[in-house]
Formats: C-alpha cells, structure tokens, sequence
C-alpha cells in the first residue's frame, strides 16, 4: 500500500459532450475572483475567453502502453504538458483539464495511474461531467462516450434545464442515476454553480465523497406513474383515448396524506398487486380500489371508466377523499384525465415518475455496498485485484473506504478500470468502522460483488 | 588498488529568483547559459565566475537552449512557437546579447532544439513537425511525424540524418537539410521519450514511457528493449568510444555494454550510490568522469564508469533542471541548476 503526498497538485476533468457548457463553465471558474491560480489544459478546440497566462492548448494524443492493455491507454500530449508545468509549480495551484466533447475520460483518468511521474506529483481531484439536459438522451442513445463520461463522473452537473419540462427532467435524473448513482448530481442553469461543487472533489480522498452517503437506486417498478387526486363526494371519471398499447393497467390506493412521500411509500404497497395478473376491465366498466386492473381500449378512440361508487366498494371510496392512482405507462401517452362529474379535468396534487424511461439498454449501472465487520487485509486485496483484473475492462470506476483488522485507519481505494491506486486514510478514532464500496461499470452483479466483498470480514 | 579521487572547487553560485528548466556551456566554454521557466535568459562568464547577463528572452517558459558547436551562438525555444539565436559575444547598449533571429516553430511548445554537427543547419522540434532552418535563420525545410508529437530529436554525429522520436518509433530522416529528405522508420509499438545517437553513430537509444530502454542498430534496423527500470530512463549518455550506454530510471546508474553480441543477453552493469531515482547524467568526453544526479537533490561525480563508488559526491537544494560538463583551457568545468534557482559552477581536478 503506497503513501499519499499530500504535496501533489489537485486536478480537475472537465467532460462533457459539444454543446453541454464546458467552455461556460471554464470562462465562469477562471473568471471569478477565487484567489486561486489555476493552470487550464484545453482541448484543441476550446475557446477561453479569459487572457490567462496558463492556458496551454492540447490536442489530444492517446495511446497505448506497450503491454497491449487497452485499460493502459493514456493521454501523452498530458505527460509531456503536465510534466513541463510542474517546474512553474509557484505559479499555480491547481489544473483543469478539458476534453472534447466525444472523448472518453477513460485515458485521461487513466494517465494520473498509469504515469508514475504524474501521479507522484498530481492527483486527481474529480471527474465532472456536464450534461445537456435538452441532449443527453439522444447522446446517450448514440455513444458509448456519453455513457462512459457519466458512469466516470465524480460530479455530474445537469445543465440547459430551462430547455426541457419538469418531467423531461425527471426521466432524465432517473436515466443518469441508473448509470451512476453516487456522483453528486446538480442542476445547474448556463454552468453556473458555486466553485467547491465543482473544485474541490477529493475524488481520491473519498471520505467525503462517500460519506456524503450515495443514493441508492430506486427498484424498477410495475408501474410508470402515480398521482394523487382530492376526490371528495362522488361521480368522478377516468377518461382517456387510445394510446400505444390495447390496455393500461393501473391501480387505485386510498391514501391519508397528499405527499410525494405517501406515494413512495404506497409503492411498495401497489409492487406486489401489480406484479399479479390484471383483471381485465371493459370501458364503462367501474374501477375498483386496491386491485389490479387493465383498462381494455380496443374498440373505439376515447374510452370512459367511472370510479366505483356502486356496489360493495362504494362505502369505501366514500369514507375517504384522497386516492392515488398507479399506472402502468405515462398518463400523457394515453390522454389519460381524471374528471369530476361536470367534466372538469382534475389536477393531481402530488405526482410521482418511477423509471419514467421506457427502456434503459444502458447496461452501464452502479453498485454501492455497506456493511459492518473489519476486513482481512490479505483476503480483501485479493478479492478486489482480481476483480479489477477480470473484470477491469467493463469497470469504469471503484471506490472505497474500509476497515482492515489490525489496522486503527482507514484504507481507502480509488480505481479506475484495472488500475487501483490506494493509501491509508485518517485513523479512524471515535468514528465507526464500517465498509463503503462503490462500482461504476457495466453488467455489474451486485449480488456477487456483495457475496465477494462480505466474505472478507474476520469472523470472530 | 588506490583509487584516485576528485575534488570540486566553486566558480560561481548563486540562487536565481527563478525557475530554471535547461542550461548549457558554450562551445569554447567560456559562457554558461540557464533558461527558465519566467522567459528569462543568464548568461555566466565562466572564466570571472559572474553572472554577466539576465534577459527577458521570451514572454513564456524556456523549454530548451543549445550552444552553436563552433560560435557563441545561442539558440532558445519557447511555448510560443518561437526559437530565438542570440550571440552572445555582440551585446546591445544595456549589455544583453544581440537577438540575431527570431525563428517561427511549427507549433507552441518548442520540445528541443538540436545544431547539426557543423553548426550549418538548426532544428526545431514543435509538435508535430520538426523544422529546419540554416545558421542565418533561413527556413530550409518542415518534416513531419506522422504518429504524434516529436518528443525527442537527435543529429547523426556525422550530421547525414536527422532522428525524432516519439509514440511507435523513431523517424529516421535522410537529407533533413534538402528540399527533399527520405525517411526510414525504426518502428516500436510504444512511446519513446527522447533519443540519442552513440557517438559512433552505430546505435540509437531511446527512453521509452514504459520504464524501458530500446536500440536500435542503425546499419541493419536490429532491436532491443532492456526493461525493468523503477522509472522513465529519461536520463541516457553514451561514453565517447560509444562503447557503454549510462542510463538513469533506476537508483543504479545502469551502464549496458555495446561489445561483441553485447548488450543483449548480459547483465548491465549496476553503479550503486543514491538511494532515489536517477534524473541525470553526464559524462565528460575528454576526462570520462561520469556526473549523476538523483531526485534527492545528490550530485555523485564517478571517476570512472566502472568504479565501485563515486569519487566525489554534493547537494543540490531541490530537483535537478540541469548537469553539464565542459573542457575548455584545460579545466574540466560542471554546471548542476536546480529547480529553485539554486546554480553552481565548479572546476573539477583530480587528486591523487
């Protein structure tokens, strides 16, 4: 396990694809009166607008170490600039790199392992990405890159949001969280952002990264929506038209609270009933609480289902006046209303998106893994080297903090792809022990890795 | 077996407020010249042992000098595309040396600048192309390197080719100074630091990014790679016989002998002292005394290149910039700069 030196100058990685704000946001850093001195790298098609004395233009030179390894592909044209600026160390403090739109962050990342040199005298601070909102799904869709540059993202800033709807932006988030779930994500408008977001990671002191808790992924659901209507008294309405499929199937709750938290919450509740076989339901037929139902639209253009205030159910819908309805696709693709008696469209008071995608085929995900109990230093290192070495190809990143028995600090990793670099953290103290991993790839098995990793603990 | 020693008596030092990235003796060795990181220029008479001029050469960082093999001519690159020939016997009114010629590079950051044996002809390495100009600052020719950049660039002693280095090779290029040179690759699936021709002109070396040292032998293309360096071997000086290649990137100055089927297949030889990687060397062509300096500041000076232990050995205050040695008037002359100004000039002789 190598030391850190404290003394090596954080750098920064600027990504993101044409269009998305980088030189915005680099103009924005450099503009700013932050008393810092800060020496850009940038790619040969950057356009700073700032007269700055250590903007040093690059283009872009990957290649590959001689031993074949695709995971050793580093950026030359950084080695030889990084190199040469680090004789004029007084007059700067800290560098940014910017790549092109299409680049892959794999090298440049890569080059701060691979290079002894550069590593011993920087140190990657953080990987940000920014993301076109208005974009991102088209980019996502066409390139690997774009997938890459947010699965290695320490931070990921998702800007031009003004440019898409509240719900657009909704399945966006849930896209880019499904690849990378622990970078902190931010909504940013024209990359205006506080400077620490984006300047002080610590992407490789990790403690803070991975203290700020990542978010764990929301499990898939049955369903893509969910809305609350306030439906006091009687004689209300689903009206609707025909739509992608021949039926939607939803689901009707009565709720006590008008939050999105109570929607969350009845989703677990809704899961199971959905995951059953639907009772199928002809227009004009009344929808029943708590049951799986698919509305049939077969024949015809709009279609009306009444509430269920006939019959056994009606006390129930009665007795209460807040529902929540799940359904199976978006409400929009149906022209799906809810209406009062008099035809009034009614608005939800609280709506929820759950994968609102409809098909993520980026099998690029990430697994976050905790648990208690100290670590066996021979065996964890073993586990997580040939995890790299297999499987180092498809891992774009790995992070963590654990505990090693017989050691009172904690031992921290930052990998990317098959390259690990480590040290010993800050003593633990007072603080708990516990175990923090997190992976970043693609076709991740989250159960092995926590079967894998969870055997390493010291039975006592 | 009574080793003889050496011994270092100080000319000149002195810390410049500054940050110097390359230096170098003029061929009578009356002028030691150190470029910086700030653009700036000092010149130190080495027969007084002053500092006889600082200027503001360029507007950016210095990234290499290199003295004219015959006059005091002194050619400096920039990162501005720009490589300037001062003389440095002419001065102007405020006592600086005449700017003779301000040369346009091909790209920002000049990477080397190389005299051709002879002094008739100048190149300059600048991103992807080296260009060649004559003494008078004509253009003459721009020969690109079709891999990448040009991270190193090397005269056949005799000056009939051009070498430059860089990923996957060595360019070889017949000719450099007509309008129509030939080239022959010297291919390597890898990335090559720099390059060096053995003062026989039989081998050329280079550092490769992978912790190795690769050769070529120039009449046949043949090829070596000797691995296993702690670090770059960034550091390569051949002895005047061409007989023993001295490289750095280990904390052993390691010495491959070219004799017989050598070196291939036989252990190099091992000069152990630093304890930290070695960032330098240089040997001297007349006296053979060998100079090596580690990323601890330590400056060992070995009488002979297989001596057991140096014969001599100092300090430098940070990270080496710079280890020359010169001969001029029958004095053996050594220039160390270091990364923080710090500068020392010191004539070496032997006690016996």
């Amino acid at each position: 396990m190598s030391n850190s030196t404290p003394a090596r100058i954080p750098v920064t990685v600027l990504t993101g694809f044409l269009g998305s704000g980088k030189t915005t946001l680099l103009n924005r850093i450099l503009g700013e009166s932050h008393g810092l001195r800060i020496a850009v790298i940038e790619n040969e098609f950057g356009e700073i607008g700032v007269d700055q004395d250590l903007v040093i233009n690059a283009e872009e030179e990957i290649f590959e170490m001689n031993n074949g390894c695709i995971c050793c592909t580093v950026r030359g044209d950084l080695i030889r600039i990084l190199g040469n600026l680090v004789k004029r160390r007084d007059k700067f403090d800290r560098v940014i790199v910017e790549t092109t739109g299409m680049a892959d962050p794999g090298p440049v990342a890569q080059t701060f392992f691979v290079d002894d040199e550069i590593g011993s005298q920087f140190a990657l601070d953080g990987i940000i990405t920014l993301v076109d909102a208005r974009h991102i799904d088209l980019h996502l869709q066409d390139s690997d890159e774009a997938v890459a540059q947010i699965a290695f993202a320490d931070v990921l800033l998702l800007n031009k949001i003004d440019l898409v709807s509240p719900t657009e932006l909704q399945a966006i988030e849930s896209r880019i969280r499904a690849i990378n779930s622990v970078a902190r994500l931010q909504l940013v408008h024209m990359a205006d952002t506080p400077l620490p977001v984006v300047l002080d990671v610590g992407g490789f002191d990790l403690q803070r990264a991975l203290e700020s808790r990542p978010e764990f992924l929301e499990p898939e659901y049955p369903f893509e929506w969910a809305g609350i209507y306030l439906l006091p008294g009687d004689g209300y309405r689903i009206e609707m038209q025909t739509g992608p499929d021949p039926s939607l199937s939803l689901f009707w709750l009565p709720l006590r609270e008008p939050s999105e938290a109570a929607l969350l919450a009845g989703a677990e509740a809704v899961f199971r009933d959905f995951s059953a076989e639907p009772t199928a339901l002809q227009p004009g037929a009344a929808m029943n609480l708590l049951q799986h139902q698919a509305l049939q639209l077969i024949n015809g253009t709009s279609f009306s289902f009444p509430l269920g205030f006939s019959g056994s159910e009606a006390a129930v819908w009665r007795n209460s006046s807040l529902f929540a309805v799940y359904t199976q696709h978006m409400p929009e693709e149906f022209n799906l209303r809810v209406v009062d008696a008099s035809g009034n469209t009614l608005t939800p008071v609280a709506e929820h998106n759950f994968n609102p995608a409809h098909t993520h085929d980026d099998s690029v995900s990430s697994v976050a893994l905790e648990f208690d109990g100290d670590l066996d230093a021979a065996l964890f290192m073993s586990v997580l080297r040939r995890l790299l070495q297999s499987q180092g190809q498809t891992l774009f990143r790995s992070k963590g903090i654990v505990s090693i028995a017989g050691d009172d600090r904690r031992y921290i990793f930052q990998g990317v792809h098959m390259l690990l670099d480590d040290a010993a953290g800050a003593p633990w103290g007072d603080s708990p022990r516990t175990n923090r991993l997190v992976f970043i790839g693609r076709e991740l098995e989250p159960e092995l890795l926590e079967r894998l990793f969870k055997a390493c603990v010291v039975r006592t | 077996m009574k080793r003889a020693g050496l011994q270092a008596r100080q000319l000149f030092v002195s810390r410049l407020d500054d940050f110097p990235t390359c230096c170098g003796f003029s061929s009578d060795g009356h002028w030691l010249a150190i470029g910086t990181g700030s653009g700036k220029l000092h010149l130190i008479d080495c027969s007084s042992g002053t500092l006889s001029a600082s200027w503001q050469a360029h507007t950016t960082p210095i990234q290499d000098l290199a003295w004219h093999p015959q006059e005091a001519l002194l050619a400096s690159g920039d990162q501005r595309a720009q490589c300037k020939l001062w003389h440095a016997d002419m001065t102007t009114d405020d006592g600086t040396p005449l700017l003779q010629h301000t040369l346009p590079a091909a790209a920002d950051w000049v990477q080397q600048v190389a005299w051709r044996p002879g002094g008739d002809f100048l190149a300059i390495a600048a991103g992807k192309q080296v260009d060649v100009f004559d003494r008078y600052g004509k253009a003459i020719n721009r020969i690109p390197f079709e891999s990448g950049s040009v991270t190193g660039i090397c005269w056949h002693p005799r000056g009939t080719e051009l070498a430059l280095a860089g990923y996957q090779g060595i360019k070889l290029v017949t000719g450099a100074i007509y309008k129509t040179p030939r080239a022959n690759w010297l291919r390597w699936q890898g990335s090559l630091l720099n390059c060096s021709f053995s003062p026989d002109g039989k081998v050329i070396a280079a550092a490769c990014q992978d912790n190795a040292v690769h050769f070529w032998r120039v009449k046949n293309g043949k090829d070596a790679a000797m691995s296993g360096y702690a670090a770059k071997p960034r550091a390569l000086t051949w002895s005047p016989d061409s007989k023993w290649l001295l490289t750095g990137g280990a904390s052993e100055v390691v010495g491959w002998h070219f004799s017989g089927g050598g070196p291939e297949g036989s252990p190099p030889l091992l000069m152990d002292h630093h304890r930290d990687t070695i960032t330098h060397l240089a040997l001297n062509p007349r006296t053979r005394w060998l100079a090596s300096g580690c990323k601890q500041h330590e400056v060992a000076l070995w009488h002979a290149v297989t001596d057991p232990s140096p014969a001599y050995v100092f300090s430098m205050e940070a990270p080496l910039a710079g280890l020359r040695w010169c001969n001029t008037a029958g004095r053996s002359l050594l220039a160390a700069v270091d990364e923080s100004g710090h500068a020392g000039l010191w004539a070496i002789e032997e006690v016996q």
